[in-house]
């Protein structure tokens, strides 16, 4: 298996899978040895789970219950149907790449028929659960708050995606209905472990991509060179943790280095509102604003946010850009989204 | 339909359109936020078939519908 592999999903089946023997033949009394331990060891680093099984789906989701594992498992697919479409179905409702999910089967047909499907899913037969979460793929580096409250975060994203679907109105308004509050303040030491997880992590919107270590990041919050934010969402569905990075060096202008942005919560206007977070502590500090962009072959996205929110290339080096805010205006904040300021460095 | 009206459309569609004109500065009203800014970069490259530049994605280009089916238009050659 190719090193870089890291599960983020793990779809089960039940039938001497998670549990012992067969529910529609009078089996699934026991659980199988290591099933419980392997769901709460997965949970708890922030690997978040779900089930697709061919079963009677309320038979099976009131076994689920007895044994107390049904918070565990996100938007479960139990259907007499193919598994493929179960699992599939699954992906696109957490929006989770097939290749950092993992369906666990003991059934050669049943993971053959999802792999012919979604090739780029990794199948295990879960013959020894307790093997299988030592796997190297399914190991975190590091467990950060956001990883633990990972399963809960998700649950909200499903509840507010429902919302979303039936709501009639634009984009803005379904936003201003959410009473979304984003907490801005300095990065602290306890922070730092979720700033290499977002700089490792984001791909799409990231500005620059850099990566620091964690001794570089520690100096950075007590150098009055730098201003290093980080930014906390909450919602009425749910607090979505620490979603947004901003980092600026001070000199005789305000550089943004990094503007970084969970894709878990893209779409709610966060790098905007961090952007014009940027543009009122330039204003501020009555210097001007510089942003550097690196082009990847993923953050066009961030291009476009700087670019229409009226920034102008100043520089050009290939893939590098220095990019300029090109008013004296600082940006509006979206009205569908309230800021709280913490004391800044 | 032509190209503007393709690109107002758009706006109908995503339920932006009230008050909307041809001329309406998109940028600094509530038309056009960051949001909304990919997806309608999104949509012209896909509507129209073109694969903007990076220097076509500025300010002056989106500034209003007018603008935009400018800009779309010196990709079809002109005829919209």
């Amino acid at each position: 298996m190719a090193e870089d592999v890291r599960i983020k999903l793990v779809i089960w089946d039940l039938d001497n899978t998670l549990w012992e023997g067969t529910l529609s033949e009078g089996g699934g009394a026991r659980l199988r040895p290591g099933a419980r331990e392997a769901v709460l060891e997965l949970d708890r680093r922030g690997i978040v789970q779900s089930v697709a099984s061919k079963n009677d789906p309320d038979a099976a989701a009131a076994r689920i219950r007895d044994f107390g594992l049904e918070d565990y498992f996100l938007c479960p697919r139990i259907s007499w149907g193919p598994k493929s479409a179960g699992v599939g179905a699954i992906l696109s409702a957490l929006n989770i790449k097939p290749e950092a999910a993992a369906f666990v089967d003991d059934s050669e047909f049943e993971r053959d028929e999802v792999l012919h499907a979604l090739p780029r899913v990794h199948a295990y037969d879960g013959a020894s659960l307790a093997e299988l979460t030592a796997l190297p793929e399914f190991q975190v580096p590091f467990i950060t708050r956001d990883a633990a409250n990972r399963r809960g975060m998700y649950r909200a994203d499903l509840a507010r995606q429902s919302a979303e679907s039936a709501f009639e109105g634009s984009a803005d308004e379904f936003l201003a209905t959410l009473g979304m509050e984003l907490d801005i303040s300095p990065v602290t030491r306890e922070d730092i472990r979720r700033v290499e997880e977002l700089t490792v992590r984001t791909h799409q919107l990231n500005s620059t991509g850099y990566t620091y270590d964690y001794d570089e990041l520690t100096a950075m919050i007590d150098d009055p060179g730098y201003l290093f934010l980080i930014c906390g969402l909450r919602d009425k569905y749910g607090d979505s943790g620490k979603v947004g990075l901003l980092l600026m060096e001070r000199g005789d202008a305000l550089r943004i280095k990094l503007l970084i942005v969970s894709c878990r919560v893209m779409s709610r206007g966060i790098g905007s509102a961090l952007l014009a977070h940027a543009t009122r502590i330039a204003a501020r500090e009555g210097k001007p604003l510089l942003a550097e962009f690196f082009e990847t072959e993923h953050n066009r996205i961030m291009y476009i946010t700087y670019k229409l929110a009226g920034f102008e290339e100043v520089e050009e080096n290939g893939s590098a850009l220095l990019l300029r805010y090109a008013s004296d205006t600082p940006l509006p904040m979206p009205d569908y989204l309230k800021v709280n300021e913490s004391q800044t460095n | 339909m032509d190209t503007r009206e393709r690109i107002y459309q758009f706006f109908v569609d995503k339920k932006k359109a009230d008050g909307l004109t041809y001329d309406t500065e998109l940028l600094k009203s509530r038309f056009i936020n960051s949001l909304f800014a990919l997806q309608i970069v999104m949509f012209v490259e896909k509507e129209f078939g073109v694969k903007l530049g990076r220097r076509e994605i500025s300010t002056e280009n989106f500034h209003s519908i007018n603008a935009i089916a400018e800009l779309v238009e010196s990709h079809l050659g002109g005829n919209g």
